[in-house]
């Protein structure tokens, strides 16, 4: 815990050599409590960001986030090599699940999570599981990169399936519902890139939690990261344009920024 | 009259695949003597607002505004549809894939922004078909590499599209001849992606006119059984007899656009583009619309500005609901004019001038997106600043005089400043004329306190001449100062008057009988009372 928040405290100086800037932001938003969690770290391999978002109204959402974030960096650290990422991936999710399962110990809760790594090479690698996104923003455009784990990606097959209708989509009060998520028994596995991405120099690889997403637009996301500032500047403006709006259901809502130089 | 000495036949489908929604659009219109066809694929994910739609219409729109068979004209067309999309870009970034086709019934020019394609096919085989602006064309051209970009896993990166945040650089063919017997075909991703060239040609050899062959290329598409069909549009013309061009010097067309035959495909169903025969509730709504903007612009006129901001929010409220960008812009726009003028005018009246002209200035701005709506109003309101300026210093003068109770010179600077308001018909005027309402009722006052006053003083002379056996001095006094009560409206004073006349009368003409009191019968008890009041207070009798 304590070496985590070292780390954390640590995001904000860059490395020398570095060829990542690093930016982070958060508010509680309207929440009694700070659900989400995230940590970067960077090793000889590249460096890691991971972002969980605790299920809000689930007990144990903040125990489960930083379980599953602490996992992450704790196995990233001590990887020897990329040589097999998606199989790091897998593993670290199955691991983290199996850890905040057993930390539940029968009761609710649960996480989200979504993790990038940039290796040497200036590629990207990623893993996700739940609603929360990554999204790399260039050239002024998002180039999304996971899928959200909701119901209504379920119900989309069904109609396509034709099992449902249209309106039943429209009017399902629970499509928005997570259907995977660490920290249940009935985990799937989580959603990993097959091909790595290359990143170009000004690239802005980008973690959210839904408590950005479904505070700001895309065209408001849009202004505010095309604004010429290190992406901790950026990281903070989001956040306090997001604070600004006084949304009365306001979620936790955190973000990452990894810029490529 | 091309149109009428050539032959062109149109057929489209456009389906959702086994998609909920079909974000693609298709609509064409053929003019006298010109055509324009266009194929957009919608490529964000916006619920309520449909770009490729709102691309087509634009194009559309543009085109039929100012019909040309120019680069220059169809590079303004695919600019029209592009602006259009980022002003629309309100919440989602909206994106589209377009290619566009103009002719003149015997040459074309096409444009392409994205990866939505045209097929130019000759005597049965393909002679043309354009590029996509995505990284796998570009890696096709660059490198030289061959591949099938249809299945390239790169086809769908576009390099531009309509709604690029910015470098917009769509692609503008040079002019092509069209021969009698050509096919042309416009297609959207979800089509091409799962269709190759080949079989386009064969499904030609097949079919004898535009909607066999759209037909059969559904089927061919449709035959793939594939789990997940993307939305797609198929878009045939078959060049049946192209205009013959006479040898004279051509000239340019310069036509107004009357009686213009338009087809459109509207998702989901079939409607004339420009002349939507929908339900007869949406004319309803449509007409009323029509109605608030047109009330709105009277009020407008008649600088009534409030009233008018209302009727256009009235008809914005329905433009929405018809889901009419062109006009829920379009009152939008009016709608924030007439509100900074408010603020403008407000801000003058509060005296605050660089904060009015900041609002007038912005009004303008705002007002140029609409054929300058309100310019010449904006710009006097702009020119008449100095004249406010001077109308809010008279008037605070004002304010200072009859805070200092001298009412009559702010009297004067009231109407002063009344006068020029009423000159630059400035929103202020009103209040000026409420203070000016003010300033006289104190005057009146004023000038009843001083008449009551001159008419008690004129009673004491009276009384003293009474006391003193002066009676027709005593009388004098006694009927001008009753009859200064009775301008004032003092009727008690009047009456105690009347009594105090009738005894004095009564010294003065002691045989005569007493006059009677020219007093109404009904005011006998006031004047009893008054009489024993008087006989307290006087000590008369």
């Amino acid at each position: 815990m304590i070496s985590l928040l070292i780390i954390r405290n640590i995001l904000l100086s860059k490395k020398e050599n570095s060829q990542i800037e690093i930016g982070n932001a958060q508010t509680i938003g309207a929440r009694e409590e700070q659900d989400d969690y995230f940590a970067t770290c960077e090793t000889k391999n590249g460096t890691m960001a991971v972002l969980a978002d605790g299920i809000s109204g689930l007990a144990n959402g903040r125990m489960a986030s930083t379980v599953a974030v602490t996992t992450f960096i704790e196995a990233f650290s001590a990887l020897e090599n990329l040589a097999n990422i998606q199989a790091f991936f897998k593993k670290t999710a199955v691991k983290s699940n199996q850890q905040i399962v057993q930390n539940l110990n029968g009761s609710n809760g649960g996480t989200t999570l979504v993790a990038v790594i940039i290796d040497e090479k200036g590629y990207l690698h990623w893993g996700a599981v739940g609603d929360s996104v990554i999204t790399i923003f260039r050239k002024g455009e998002f180039l999304p990169i996971n899928e959200k784990h909701i119901f209504e990606n379920v119900l989309k097959e069904r109609y396509i399936a034709g099992e449902i209708s249209q309106l039943e989509i429209q009017e399902n009060p629970l499509k928005k519902r997570l259907i995977n998520y660490l920290g249940y028994e009935g985990f799937k596995k989580m959603d990993i890139g097959t091909t790595p991405i290359q990143l170009f120099s000004g690239d802005k690889i980008c973690l959210f939690s839904d408590g950005i997403y479904d505070a700001l637009t895309e065209v408001e996301l849009e202004q505010l990261l095309s604004r010429q500032a290190a992406p901790y500047d950026i990281a903070n403006n989001i956040i306090h344009v997001i604070e600004k709006k006084h949304l009365k259901n306001q979620d936790n809502a955190t973000i990452v920024i990894l810029e490529k130089l | 009259m091309r149109r009428e000495n050539s032959d062109f036949k149109t057929s489209f489908l456009s389906e959702a695949g086994s998609f909920m929604q079909n974000r693609d659009y298709f609509a064409y219109t053929e003019l006298d003597d010109m055509v324009c066809w266009v194929a957009v694929k919608g490529l964000d994910t916006d619920q309520e607002m449909k770009s490729a739609e709102l691309a087509v219409k634009a194009v559309l729109e543009s085109f039929m505004e100012k019909p040309s068979l120019s680069k220059n004209s169809v590079k303004r067309y695919m600019k029209k549809a592009h602006q259009q999309l980022q002003i629309q870009s309100l919440r989602v970034r909206l994106k589209a894939s377009i290619v566009i086709v103009v002719s003149n019934y015997s040459k074309l020019i096409y444009a392409v922004a994205g990866n939505s394609r045209f097929y130019h096919f000759r005597n049965g085989s393909l002679l043309h078909r354009s590029n996509d602006q995505s990284l796998a064309q570009e890696i096709v051209n660059e490198k030289n590499r061959s591949f099938e970009i249809n299945k390239h896993e790169e086809k769908s990166n576009l390099l531009n599209y309509l709604g690029k945040p910015n470098d917009f650089k769509p692609y503008i063919s040079k002019k092509m001849k069209l021969m009698d017997g050509d096919v042309l075909l416009l297609t959207t991703p979800g089509f091409w992606e799962d269709v190759n060239e080949v079989e386009m040609a064969d499904a030609l050899e097949l079919a004898k006119d535009p909607i066999q062959y759209t037909d059969l290329l559904e089927e061919v598409l449709l035959s793939r059984q594939n789990k997940i069909i993307n939305n797609y549009t198929i878009a045939a013309v078959f060049v049946n007899k192209v205009y013959q061009e006479s040898n004279k010097k051509k000239m340019k067309y310069i036509k107004i656009i009357a009686a213009a035959l338009i087809a459109t495909l509207i998702v989901g169903g079939s409607t004339l583009f420009y002349q939507a025969k929908q339900a007869k509730k949406l004319a309803e709504l449509a007409v009323e619309m029509k109605d608030h903007e047109e009330t709105g612009n009277l009020y407008f006129e008649d600088a009534s500005y409030e009233e008018a901001l209302m009727e256009y929010s009235k008809g914005r409220n329905i433009a929405k609901k018809l889901k009419d960008p062109v006009h829920r812009n379009l009152l939008g726009t009016k709608l924030r004019v007439t509100q900074l003028i408010i603020n403008g005018d407000k801000a003058a009246e509060a005296g605050k001038f660089p904060e009015a002209m900041e609002q007038f200035e912005k009004a303008s701005q705002e007002g140029k997106i609409v054929k300058n709506f309100g310019k010449d109003v904006i710009q006097q309101k702009i020119a008449n600043m100095d004249s406010i300026v001077q109308i809010v210093e008279t008037t605070k003068n004002g304010d200072h005089q009859f805070d200092s109770e001298d009412y009559f010179t702010a009297l004067a600077s009231y109407e002063k400043a009344r006068k020029k308001a009423v000159a630059i018909s400035f929103s202020g005027e009103p209040q000026i004329k409420t203070k000016i309402e003010e300033t006289e009722e104190k005057i009146a006052e004023l000038k009843k306190v001083q008449k009551e006053l001159k008419a008690e003083s004129l009673e004491k002379n009276g009384d003293n001449s009474y006391a003193k056996q002066d009676y027709v001095n005593a009388l004098d006094s006694y009927v001008l100062a009753q009859e200064i009560y009775q301008e004032t409206e003092l009727l008690a004073k009047v009456l105690g008057l009347e009594r105090k006349i009738m005894n004095v009368n009564e010294k003065l003409n002691p045989v005569l009988p007493t006059p009677v009191a020219d007093v109404s019968p009904n005011l006998d008890p006031l004047e009893s009372e008054e009489e024993s009041s008087e006989n307290v207070g006087k000590g008369g009798e």
